[in-house]
C-alpha cells in the first residue's frame, strides 16, 4: 500500500515538473516532496514538516527553469498588457452588451485557466506565474472597460484600489512572487494618488502591504528561495520604503531621523530572524537595505543640518496634532518590534553587526535630546565617530576571516566617513592631511598582507 | 484534484466576476430607467493608459444653498446633490443636502468649495469624461473648437439619473450625438456644399 502511494507521488512529481529538474539530481526536492507527502498523510505535524522543509531549501532553479518561468512571465504580461491596448482601443461601433462581454472574457479566461491548472494539478512555477500575471492582469482589464463603456466618473484611486483588491487572493491561490510584485506595485501607485486628500485613507496602504507577507514568511518558513520569491522580498523592502516615505516621514519636521534609522535597523533584524539561511544575498533585500540604509543614515546625521532642524521642530509643525501623534505611535510600535527582535537575536551578534540591529537606540536618543535640549556639536562628531568604529569592526572581522571584499568594505567606510568630514573647516588641514595618509596607507598594508596570507595558503 | 483549491478559485471567480456584473447592473438599470438631464459642458482631450481616449468633460456647476450644512465638514466628502432644469432647458445643481432626498432628482457627488460663512457649497458632479475610439477623440475636439468659433453653444453632455446615481448617455455637439457628428463632411467640403445645395 505505502509503496502504491511512493510510486504515485514519484510519478505526481514528474508529472507537475516543478521538480523535474531536480529530482535527479537533488536530493533536497525529493526529501521535500516526501516531507509534503507525510503532512499530507497526517504523519508528522505541520510545525514539525515547516522545520523540516526549512532544513531542506529549494535553491533558485537552474538557467533552464529560470528561463522558462521568464518567458511564460512576459508572455503573460504581453497578451494582459496587449489586451488592455486592444479593449481601450474602444470598439463603440459594437452593441454594449457585445462590448461588456468581451470586457470580461479576457478574467473568465483566466479563471478557467486557474481551475483546468489545478484541476490537472499542474504546480510548475512558469505555470503558475503565467496564469498569476495574466489574471492580475486581466482583472484590470475588466474593470477599467466596464468604467470605458459606462463613461464612468474617473477617479483613479478608485480603479486602482478595486483593481489590487481583487487581485490579492491571486497571490495566494495561484502562489505567485510576480503577481504578488504586481500587486505591490498597485497598492503603492494608489497610495501616491490618495495621500495628498485624504491621508487617514492613504494609511490603508499598511495592511495591504501586510497582505502578502504571510506568503513570504511561510515560505521562508519552508525554505523556499526561488528567483520569484527573491523579486517579491525586493518588492516588499521597496513598499515598506515607499510607504513610510508617503504616510509617516513628512508628518513633524526632523521626524524622518528616527524614523528611518529605525526602518533600516528592523530590516536588518527581520533579515536576521527570517532570512539568516538564505542560499545567496539576492535573497536577502532587507539585509542589503538595512546595512546599506544605516551606513547611509549614520554618515547623513555627521552632519550638523539634520540636528538644527530637529531642534527647531517645534516652531514649523507641518500637519494636525492627530497625525504627529499617529507618525509618533507608529515610529514607537517600530521600535518595540526591533528591540523584540534585537533580544531575540542578541547571542547570534557579532561585533560589527551591533551597530546596524541596535544602532536606532543610539538615533532615537540623539533625536530626543536634541529635541528637548537643542542642537550640540557633539551629536554629529559622535555618528562620525559611530560609523568610523562600525568601519574599524568590518575591518578586523574581516581579517579574521580572511575576506578581501570585507575589508575592502570596512575600509571604504571609513574612506567615506574621513571623506566627508575632509569638507569640514573647522578641522585643521593637517589633521585632515594625515587622517588620509593614514586611511590610505591602511588600505595598501590590508590588502598586501591578505593577498599575502591567501597566496600562501592557495 | 484539490477539492478545497477548486472552492476557493471558483469562490473568487465569482466575487471577480460579481464586481464589475453589480457596476453594469446599476449603470444599465439608470440608462433604461433614469431621469434625463443636458449640461452645457467644455470638452478636451486627454488620454487614460487602461482606458484608452476620452473626452474631458467640465461641467461648471455654481455655489448653491446647502440646506442643512455642517461646519468641520471634509471637503471631499459625499453628499447629494439636488438637481434641476431650468428655463433654458440646461440642468443645474439647485441644492445640496446631507440626508438622500425622498421626491427630487439627485446625485451622489463630492463638496468642491465650501462656504461655511453663508452655508454655500459647490460640488463637483461624477461627469467628467465621454471615452471615443482612439482616432476619434482628437477629431472630437477639434470640431467643438471649430464649432465654438462658429459662435454656437457647441457642447452638451446628456446623462441619466436614478437613485443618486448618474451615467453619460452622449455627448452632443451643436445638439447632434458627437459620433454622428463626427461622421459628417466638414464644412468646407465638396461634400457638404452638395448636402448644402
Amino acid at each position: 500500500m505505502c509503496g502504491v502511494a511512493r510510486n504515485k507521488r514519484w510519478t505526481h512529481w514528474h508529472a507537475t515538473g516543478f521538480y523535474n529538474v531536480h529530482t535527479m539530481k537533488n536530493r533536497n526536492a525529493w526529501i521535500r516532496g516526501e516531507i509534503e507527502a507525510w503532512q499530507r498523510e497526517g504523519l508528522i505535524p505541520s510545525a514539525l514538516a515547516d522545520c523540516l522543509l526549512a532544513r531542506y531549501p529549494v535553491t533558485a532553479p537552474g538557467s533552464r527553469s529560470a528561463l522558462q518561468i521568464g518567458f511564460a512571465v512576459l508572455g503573460a504580461l504581453l497578451i494582459g498588457g496587449g489586451i488592455i491596448l486592444l479593449l481601450a482601443h474602444n470598439w463603440a461601433d459594437l452593441s454594449r452588451p457585445m462590448r461588456t462581454a468581451i470586457a470580461l472574457a479576457p478574467l473568465l479566461m483566466a479563471q478557467i485557466l486557474a481551475l483546468f491548472g489545478a484541476a490537472r494539478g499542474w504546480i510548475a512555477a512558469g505555470w503558475r506565474e503565467g496564469v498569476g500575471v495574466f489574471w492580475t492582469l486581466s482583472i484590470g482589464a475588466a474593470v477599467a472597460l466596464v468604467s470605458q463603456i459606462y463613461h464612468l466618473s474617473g477617479s483613479y484611486d478608485s480603479f486602482m484600489l478595486t483593481w489590487v483588491l481583487l487581485a490579492l487572493p491571486v497571490v495566494y491561490v495561484m502562489r505567485s512572487a510576480i503577481a504578488a510584485t504586481l500587486y505591490l506595485a498597485g497598492v503603492l501607485s494608489w497610495c501616491a494618488s490618495v495621500i495628498e486628500e485624504e491621508w487617514p485613507i492613504a494609511l490603508g496602504v499598511w495592511p495591504m502591504i501586510a497582505a502578502v507577507v504571510p506568503f513570504l514568511l511561510r515560505a521562508s518558513r519552508r525554505g523556499v528561495f526561488t528567483p520569484g520569491l527573491a523579486l517579491m522580498r525586493w518588492a516588499v523592502t521597496v513598499a515598506v520604503i515607499a510607504a513610510v516615505s508617503m504616510t509617516l516621514a513628512g508628518e513633524m519636521t526632523g521626524l524622518w531621523v528616527p524614523l528611518f534609522g529605525t526602518l533600516f535597523s528592523l530590516f536588518w533584524l527581520v533579515d536576521e530572524r527570517f532570512l539568516r539561511h538564505a542560499p545567496s544575498w539576492r535573497h536577502r533585500p532587507m539585509r542589503i537595505a538595512g546595512t546599506a540604509g544605516f551606513v547611509l543614515w549614520a554618515l547623513i546625521l555627521t552632519f550638523e543640518w539634520p540636528w538644527r532642524e530637529i531642534a527647531h521642530a517645534e516652531s514649523v509643525w507641518m500637519n494636525s496634532e492627530a497625525r504627529v501623534v499617529a507618525a509618533g505611535a507608529a515610529l514607537l510600535a517600530m521600535m518595540g518590534v526591533a528591540m523584540v527582535l534585537l533580544i531575540g537575536a542578541r547571542t547570534r551578534l557579532s561585533g560589527p553587526d551591533w551597530i546596524p540591529a541596535a544602532g536606532f537606540l543610539a538615533i532615537f536618543a540623539a533625536y530626543a535630546g536634541v529635541a528637548q535640549v537643542g542642537a550640540d556639536s557633539l551629536v554629529p562628531l559622535s555618528f562620525s565617530a559611530l560609523v568610523f568604529a562600525q568601519g574599524l569592526l568590518v575591518v578586523m572581522r574581516a581579517m579574521r576571516r580572511e575576506s578581501m571584499s570585507g575589508v575592502n568594505a570596512g575600509l571604504a567606510l571609513l574612506a567615506a566617513v574621513l571623506g566627508l568630514r575632509f569638507f569640514d573647516s573647522d578641522l585643521p588641514l593637517v589633521a585632515r592631511g594625515l587622517a588620509f595618509v593614514a586611511i590610505g596607507s591602511a588600505f595598501l598594508a590590508a590588502n598586501a598582507v591578505l593577498s599575502r596570507r591567501l597566496r600562501r595558503r592557495a | 484534484m484539490n477539492r478545497k483549491s477548486t472552492a476557493l478559485i471558483v469562490l473568487i471567480a465569482v466575487v471577480q466576476l460579481a464586481v464589475p456584473a453589480v457596476m453594469i447592473r446599476a449603470r444599465e438599470r439608470t440608462l433604461r430607467e433614469g431621469q434625463s438631464f443636458r449640461f452645457a459642458c467644455e470638452p478636451v482631450d486627454p488620454y487614460d493608459a487602461f482606458r484608452g481616449r476620452y473626452i474631458r468633460i467640465a461641467v461648471d456647476t455654481q455655489r448653491v444653498p446647502w440646506t442643512d450644512h455642517e461646519p468641520n465638514t471634509r471637503r471631499s466628502r459625499a453628499m447629494y446633490a439636488i438637481l434641476e432644469t431650468g428655463g433654458d432647458g440646461y440642468a443645474r445643481v439647485a441644492s445640496v443636502t446631507n440626508r438622500r432626498p425622498s421626491d427630487a432628482a439627485f446625485v451622489r457627488a463630492k463638496i468642491w468649495a465650501l462656504d461655511p460663512a453663508s452655508g454655500e457649497a459647490q460640488v463637483r458632479l461624477p461627469i467628467d469624461r465621454f471615452y471615443l475610439p482612439d482616432h476619434e477623440a482628437p477629431e472630437a475636439e477639434r470640431a467643438y473648437m471649430r464649432s465654438l468659433s462658429g459662435g454656437s453653444r457647441a457642447a452638451d453632455v446628456v446623462v441619466r439619473v436614478r437613485n443618486g446615481d448618474l451615467v453619460v448617455e452622449d455627448l452632443l455637439i451643436e445638439g447632434t450625438p458627437i459620433r454622428v457628428f463626427l461622421r459628417r463632411p466638414p464644412p468646407d467640403s465638396p461634400e457638404a456644399f452638395e448636402g448644402a445645395r
